[in-house]
């Protein structure tokens, strides 16, 4: 019965883990890179000064901001103003709603002088980082699915890989290396049982995030289905819903002071604690104005918001506070997944315990072709399914950070006045990723590893030196300015690529020879 | 007393606890026998130093982020045991008494 137990486990981590293993690489990998979100898109802007305090105060920089929407994007549906705030939000930043057809207005100011910060158009790190959840070329609702599915595939396969895991003391710090499939194993097992806080973690928080959306049921059945309902239940997330959906006038209104609002949340907040404001319907009889603050030191952040009317300047709503237990759990697990509270240290643990997740996934697939591999070679050549799955393997794992440096030299190399830049930069990714696909389908599967990893690793580690050849923002100069966001970039850029490197190096010493002599015949016959 | 500090606790006392797994007592110390009591020794000294290693990360951080910290160093120190035992077992001994010796003299009450 217990071997039956951990046999049907063991059948259903294998392919609930290869089945939708590319997108949870994916998911892995680009979703890593969020942790150094700001700082990617700092270094695909390499216009934008370095971010510094201004000794401006939040009403003068709130005053720049309205005024430039007011300029820019009068008929907005909504505006916003981000105030800076550290490593998250790093300038003072306006956003206005698209109108009708077009696209959204957005711009970083200069605190002091309230001019606008010029740099070209791209995605940014926000983009790279945004696909992790988001996907691409697909509508959002379809992508929520896809990654939600994905997730608890994921989270599955951690669990039944426990089980299946016989010696996990014995074996806890066990890494046997130049054993064949041996050592996959090990790798894949290591990884799995050092970062499994994190795995854990970062798979369930995950789910929480889209939790109502996956399980709308919990919703109607708590709160009902009605439109006030709902409105309470978004109250209660602290997402002032009835706000953002009120109906304008049309009647044209002057915007009260802001002054006498930062002003009572101030009173109740304390000073410079503002982190965003907007205004729904500027312009209009019934504009509204939200102030909103959030905390984000700690793994239990909070958020809190002030509601006034545009035109009279009176409060309307005061959100609650969010103390209720499920929803502090559901808090904390967002926080611990997106660990905006991590200082510099943490924060690269977190990056790379993201990468370890993504070494998992790699060394798992490995594994699953490997052990097919070796099954078979005493008898008849590899059939196609093994095949196919051997070549996406070289096309995901060594192919997609292909595609993520080509993402980053596109920056460098597309011309700044490209009509969709930003989008370009993006189709380049995609295009790069669909050539590293067919190029693991066309050569041998030996081949094509050592081939890819070899241009990752020239990819990668050329990046800072192509930023030295079309920028002034180059390790020369940020080293030495202490620019620690553009300067880590290109840091971890050469880590990467002597990573690949090492890949690569790794992957042409490993003929099939190596994992287990022998007969000649049986060999030529295995090679696919 | 910094991140630093609470990985070396955290390698110090993984590498005890390694030092408590017979294939990895016999790679650092040559001989097959793992005596009952020695592997109890080795046991207790590293869940100690385990217990040292989230109070020190606790000490730094706080509850919240600290124990956030503390798994943190717990990957990574057990990645570097790892490490050390597959490729260099002989320099695994020195290595954990190094990290003791770092976390102790960072250690949370300076």
């Amino acid at each position: 019965m217990k071997e039956g137990f951990r046999q049907s486990m063991s059948w259903l981590h294998t392919w609930v883990g290869l089945v939708l293993s590319v997108l949870l690489y994916f998911m892995f990998v680009t979703g890593s890179t969020g942790y150094f979100r700001t700082e990617i898109d700092r270094w695909m802007q390499p216009e934008l000064p370095p971010p510094v305090a201004a000794n401006v105060s939040q009403a003068q920089m709130l005053q720049t901001g309205l005024a430039r929407l007011a300029e820019k994007a009068p008929a907005a549906r909504e505006w916003y103003v981000s105030l800076p705030q550290g490593r998250l939000n790093p300038y003072l930043n306006v956003w206005a709603s698209a109108p009708e057809g077009g696209m959204p207005f957005t711009e970083n100011l200069d605190a002091a002088s309230g001019l606008p910060l010029t740099a070209r158009p791209t995605g940014g790190g926000s983009a790279l980082y945004a696909m992790h959840y988001l996907l691409h070329y697909m509508p959002e609702r379809v992508a929520m699915y896809l990654v939600g599915v994905a997730a608890m595939f994921m989270l599955i396969a951690l669990v039944t890989g426990l089980v299946v895991h016989k010696k996990i003391f014995a074996d806890f710090f066990t890494f046997r290396p130049h054993k064949g499939q041996r050592s996959w194993l090990d790798a894949h097992n290591l990884s799995g049982v050092m970062a499994l806080p994190f795995m854990l973690m970062i798979t369930y928080s995950g789910l929480v995030f889209y939790a109502y959306d996956y399980m709308p049921s919990v919703r109607a059945a708590l709160y009902g289905t009605d439109e006030a309902a709902v409105q309470r239940f978004d109250t209660e997330q602290g997402y002032a819903s009835q706000f953002y959906s009120a109906e304008p006038a049309g009647r044209p209104a002057t915007l009260a002071p802001i002054g006498p609002m930062l002003d009572q949340a101030t009173a109740r907040w304390g000073p410079g604690q503002l982190h965003w404001l907007s205004v729904i319907h500027p312009g209009d009889a019934n504009a509204r104005v939200g102030l909103q603050r959030q905390t984000l030191g700690d793994v239990h952040p909070v958020s809190q918001s002030l509601w006034f009317d545009g035109v009279s300047g009176q409060l309307l709503f005061e959100e609650p506070p969010k103390d209720a237990a499920p929803q502090v759990f559901a808090d904390v697990m967002i926080a611990l997944h997106e660990g905006h509270f991590a200082g510099p240290v943490l924060r690269w643990l977190y990056f790379a315990t993201g990468g370890l997740g993504a070494a998992m996934i790699a060394t798992g697939l490995v594994l699953w072709t490997a052990k097919r591999r070796q099954r078979l070679q005493s008898h008849s050549p590899a059939h196609a399914g093994l095949r196919a799955i051997e070549r996406l393997n070289v096309g995901t794992i060594a192919g997609l950070p292909i595609a993520i440096a080509v993402y980053f030299w596109a920056n460098r190399l597309l011309p700044v006045s490209l009509p969709d830049r930003a989008a370009w930069e993006m189709h380049a990714l995609f295009i790069a990723w669909a050539a590293t696909l067919l190029h693991a389908a066309l050569r041998p599967a030996r081949c094509a590893w050592p081939e890819q990893w070899a241009l990752a690793a020239l990819l990668l580690a050329g990046l800072p030196l192509l930023n030295a050849l079309t920028t002034d923002v180059h390790l020369g100069r940020t080293l030495i300015a202490g620019d620690w966001a553009c300067a880590g970039f290109d840091l971890a850029a050469l880590a990467l690529g002597a990573a690949a490197a090492l890949a690569w190096r790794l992957s042409a010493r490993r003929a099939p020879s190596r994992d287990r002599p022998l007969p000649q015949a049986a060999y030529e016959g295995s090679r696919g | 007393m910094n991140a630093v500090a609470v990985i070396a606790w955290c390698g110090a006392a993984f590498m005890a606890l390694a030092l408590a797994l017979e294939r990895h007592h016999a790679q650092v110390f040559e001989t097959a026998a793992l005596p009952r009591r020695e592997r109890w020794g080795w046991r207790s000294a590293g869940a100690a130093l385990l217990g040292l290693s989230a109070w020190a990360a606790v000490q730094l951080e706080g509850w919240g982020v600290g124990l956030v910290l503390w798994c943190a160093a717990l990957t990574v120190a057990g990645l570097g045991v790892s490490a050390l035992l597959a490729w260099r077992p002989k320099a695994a001994l020195p290595a954990g008494g190094s990290a003791l010796l770092v976390a102790l003299l960072a250690g949370p009450w300076l």
